[in-house]
């Protein structure tokens, strides 16, 4: 990004350098873009969304669906957490009932981000489709950057750890974003991901990437034959100034990141602490998002997965937030042995909990598993629950052996059969599963993506997040928080507040920085020289959000698309201490007055 | 005695509510009775059913704190944090 001091009297001013490249005939063309408005200023999926909307595209999985790698305005600067990579495309899992692909972002932290804007380049445009497995290797120089496809075949059949532990044989000083078995198996596994290297994967030879887990971008890359990208720059040095220090310690030591940090740290142990708050509620998801009476959600709560092994707070480049909680093999001795996973609260609960499963260990399996094949844990944890809930229901015509909740040594050989792309039952997702048979009901997903671990009971929210229901619709913890049922409420909480959470899927900082709107213009004017409101941001924000969902509506979803799974409509869980206020009724008139807004709005914007 | 409160974005519900803001008392509990007085949006999103709602975390300096810890003295320069229980990731 070339900007020079702004007060942004002239957008145009502004200029990105983006790398085009065409697949099919493997040409590669270098533009600097000057941009047209503040999306394209600020970045991100704001930036990309304005070019997947130029793309007319019937199935995620055709050449003239491009897959978009886009950075924000502060990825790689020396802001803590500006490190955002995003990859956006049509998706191959969120499909209107039409058929048509949705547009989808999936956002990564790492190292990657940050060194592909330190070779000089901010975006890479993925056009067709290469006919042989490649890597691109984008590669800082004294003459600007100089981009190559390289051969890939000796990189297929690895997992993505081992795919970057070889590249990084090669590449020395660079960073990785790869695909996994399941990418590769595109085909089979529509829910494949993209693994962000770290530095502390690249120094500890330990499984711990950074991912891009939502909407199947991974199975994108796998479709077009890109096995990797390898950002190679070296890294800048950097002097801190007095401002920018003072809003570093803000972000590592402020209310924001409370909830990620230590607790020695002043925070709550991470997102994994939702284990604990939501138990009081009985809102874990278990069972297939159906907490029973006495729940067992408790047992892998930190505390207790403490006993048996160590936890420890690790971080991404220059983050002192260290949201990575690790566990670790404990040691006779106490101390930590054998890196076994990571523990978040979304993988965790909906690859153990939310199955049946109570046991630590074999929760690490599972999430260890999931990340060796590179599959979004979300997507593969709902997909599977519904199975074990559709075998529950239908003892005599059972699915995939007959898997059934808590049943272990089932469940993970049915992760690593889709991981392989040998379960296309599995690997098409919960929408097109649950279709095929005729049991929809209960298919935990809204418009194909499967739900994060918050129950569809507490969040009409979900209908309208745009890529994934807890990262692009901040209203899956306000229930338990604020109890409100009204539909002034719900209205007013989606309309004018949850959609601004897509703010840092655009700016290049973390979420769990959650910086507030002042300190972001005062960080983006220091770095970048940029002068720009805490009202254009806010304004910008809305802008993209709007064109996300003018992008469905231009894709095809309609009113059948909007609509929480039906069986939470039909069917109270008294197990659940939440208010129960979603019917029909009340989801068809909040629909009408949050569309009057959007609508009225899009037709103005996109006019 | 003067404490700092601070709010975390993510529980901002309207551009009207401060970030920060400064409250007075020799205790905990006197700065949050203080809390309706300059902010009546805040007062409402701590409190429920007469006891602390309990998806509102309180931290005081770098500790959490619960309703039985509002007789903690305060020290100006002190600073409260208020943060949501659930949060993503």
């Amino acid at each position: 990004m070339s900007v020079v001091k702004n007060n942004l009297s002239n957008i145009n001013d502004v200029t990105y350098q983006q790398c085009v490249i065409n697949l099919t005939n493997s040409t590669i063309k270098v533009h600097q873009r000057h941009c047209q408005n503040l999306e394209e200023v600020l970045g991100g999926f704001a930036r990309a969304y304005q070019t997947l909307a130029k793309h007319d595209v019937d199935h995620a999985y055709s050449e003239n669906n491009p897959l978009i790698v886009t950075t924000g305005l502060l990825t790689g600067t020396p802001i803590m957490t500006g490190l955002r990579t995003y990859f956006c495309s049509y998706s191959p899992l969120k499909v209107s009932n039409q058929g048509r692909p949705g547009a989808m972002w999936s956002a990564a932290s790492g190292k990657f981000g940050s060194k592909l804007r330190w070779t000089g380049i901010d975006e890479i445009v993925f056009e067709g489709r290469s006919s042989t497995p490649v890597l691109l290797h984008v590669k800082q120089s004294e003459h600007g950057p100089e981009i190559n496809l390289i051969p890939a075949d000796d990189y297929l059949g690895k997992s993505s750890h081992e795919k970057i532990l070889l590249l990084q044989k090669q590449f020395a000083d660079s960073h990785f974003a790869v695909i996994g078995e399941a990418g590769e198996h595109y085909d089979k596994c529509f829910f494949g991901s993209v693994a962000c290297s770290t530095e502390n994967l690249l120094k500890s030879g330990d499984d711990k990437c950074r991912w891009a887990g939502r909407g199947g971008m991974g199975s994108i890359m796998g479709y077009k034959n890109i096995i990797g990208i390898i950002a190679d720059a070296r890294d800048p040095k950097i002097s801190l100034t007095g401002e920018l220090k003072e809003l570093n310690k803000f972000i590592a030591t402020g209310p924001g990141s409370r909830k990620y940090r230590e607790i020695k740290k002043g925070g709550l142990g991470g997102t994994w602490s939702n284990y604990d708050t939501l138990s009081k509620l009985n809102i874990v998801p278990e069972n297939n998002f159906k907490p029973p009476a006495n729940p067992k959600a408790l047992q892998l709560a930190r505390q207790e997965v403490e006993k048996d092994f160590v936890v420890k707070a690790e971080n991404c480049f220059r983050c002192a937030i260290a949201c990575h909680k690790n566990i670790y093999e404990k040691t006779t001795a106490g101390k930590h042995g054998k890196f076994l996973a990571k523990f978040d609260y979304e993988p965790l609960n909906l690859l153990s909990t939310n199955l049946g499963i109570h046991d630590s260990r074999q929760a690490t399996e599972l999430v260890a598993l999931c990340d060796r094949y590179g599959m979004d844990s979300i997507s593969a944890g709902a997909t599977l629950s519904f199975v074990l809930d559709y075998n529950q229901r239908n003892p005599d015509a059972p699915l995939l052996n007959n898997a059934r909740f808590g049943d272990f040594e089932l469940i993970r050989d049915l992760l690593i059969s889709v991981g392989q792309g040998k379960c296309l039952e599995l690997g098409q997702g919960v929408k097109r599963l649950s279709e095929s048979l005729n049991s929809t009901d209960y298919a935990m997903h809204v418009k194909g993506l499967e739900l994060p671990s918050y129950l569809p009971e507490t969040n009409p929210g979900y209908i309208w997040a745009i890529a994934g229901g807890h990262m692009s619709m901040q209203t899956y913890g306000l229930l338990a928080a604020e109890g409100e049922t009204n539909l002034d409420y719900w209205e007013n909480v989606i309309v004018n507040k949850g959609l601004y959470m897509v703010r840092d899927d655009i700016t290049g900082i973390c979420k769990f920085s959650n910086l507030d709107g002042q300190r972001l213009t005062q960080a983006i004017s220091l770095l970048t020289g940029i002068n720009i409101s805490e009202d254009e941001i806010k304004t910008t924000v809305r802008h993209a959000f709007l064109r996300g969902i003018w992008l469905e509506k231009k894709q095809g979803f309609n009113d059948s698309d909007y609509e929480l799974p039906a069986e939470i409509l039909k069917m109270q869980n008294e197990n659940v201490k939440t208010p129960s206020f979603l019917t029909e009724k009340y989801l068809k008139e909040l629909k009408k007055r949050v569309f009057s807004h959007f609508d009225e709005e899009i037709k103005k914007l996109c006019a | 005695m003067r404490l700092t409160l601070r709010l975390s974005p993510s529980l901002m519900t309207s551009d009207e509510l401060p970030l920060e803001i400064q409250l007075k008392g020799k205790q905990i509990y006197d700065c949050i009775s203080e809390i309706s007085k300059q902010s009546p949006e805040i007062h409402n999103m701590l409190w429920k059913d007469g006891h602390v709602n309990p998806q509102i975390l309180m931290f005081h300096n770098n500790t959490l704190i619960r309703e039985s810890d509002f007789n903690n003295s305060v020290r100006t320069g002190d600073v409260l944090d208020i943060i949501p229980a659930i949060e993503g990731g």
